[in-house]
């Protein structure tokens, strides 16, 4: 069965410098939790994490690792490279599920990176989980679609 | 401006009034998304707060700058 998820892009205000809205930024965010088998710890609220087509990988700020009992530093150290052509240091972890609002779930690999802010929904990990994923920029939504 | 581009400024500006204090910070969102209920530097930090003062939360997301913009520029 084939089924479709839509989700509206997320509304991000443009600032200048006087700090006055002067604009908007249309960002696909996506909430869902991550489990980790080994340490039977999952998160406890939904964290909203951003879908990036630019993003080869996930990439995750190292606290999400630690708030489900994950030594990300055990992890296979990656390197980043992105931003300003800036490397960062990451720690690939694997058998970790994410949980999506509705149920979904699926086992997939994260790196984690104390250089990471925003959580990052790459191509490898979670794009290729997806038949397709749909952005619909006229109608500010975006949609995950699957095979169940 | 059209009327989407009017009411989404609209909403950015609502956007900012919540959420511009808690730049680069984690927040905990209420239900409807329309009220910070706990914030902090860490997940960790926020899930402490929320547990201590028994709030719920929908959502926990970290605050970008809005002033800048995401680019994946390689060097």
């Amino acid at each position: 069965m084939r089924v479709v998820k839509a989700f509206a892009f997320r509304v991000i205000p443009e600032i200048n410098a006087q700090n006055q809205v002067i604009g908007i930024t249309e960002r696909p965010y996506l909430p869902l939790k991550i489990k980790y088998p080994r340490s039977h710890q999952t998160s406890q609220y939904n964290i909203s994490c951003l879908v990036d087509s630019g993003s080869d990988v996930n990439l995750f700020p190292a606290d999400m690792a630690t708030s489900v009992g994950i030594n990300f530093s055990k992890g296979e150290p990656r390197r980043i490279i992105g931003i300003g052509g800036i490397e960062i240091p990451s720690f690939l972890c694997s058998d970790i599920q994410i949980i999506l609002p509705w149920g979904l779930k699926f086992s997939t690999e994260i790196q984690f990176s104390e250089r990471q802010s925003v959580p990052l929904l790459g191509r490898k990990g979670f794009f290729d989980y997806f038949e397709e994923v749909i952005f619909n920029v006229k109608n500010s939504s975006f949609k995950l679609v699957y095979e169940k | 401006m059209d009327m989407k581009n009017t009411k989404n400024l609209a909403v950015a500006k609502a956007q900012f009034n919540l959420l511009f204090p808690y730049v680069d910070k984690w927040v905990a969102l209420n239900n409807d998304k329309t009220k910070v209920v706990a914030s902090g530097g860490t997940i960790k930090e926020v899930e402490y707060k929320l547990a201590k003062n028994k709030q719920k939360a929908s959502e926990l997301m970290y605050v970008a700058p809005f002033d800048k913009y995401f680019v994946p520029i390689c060097a």
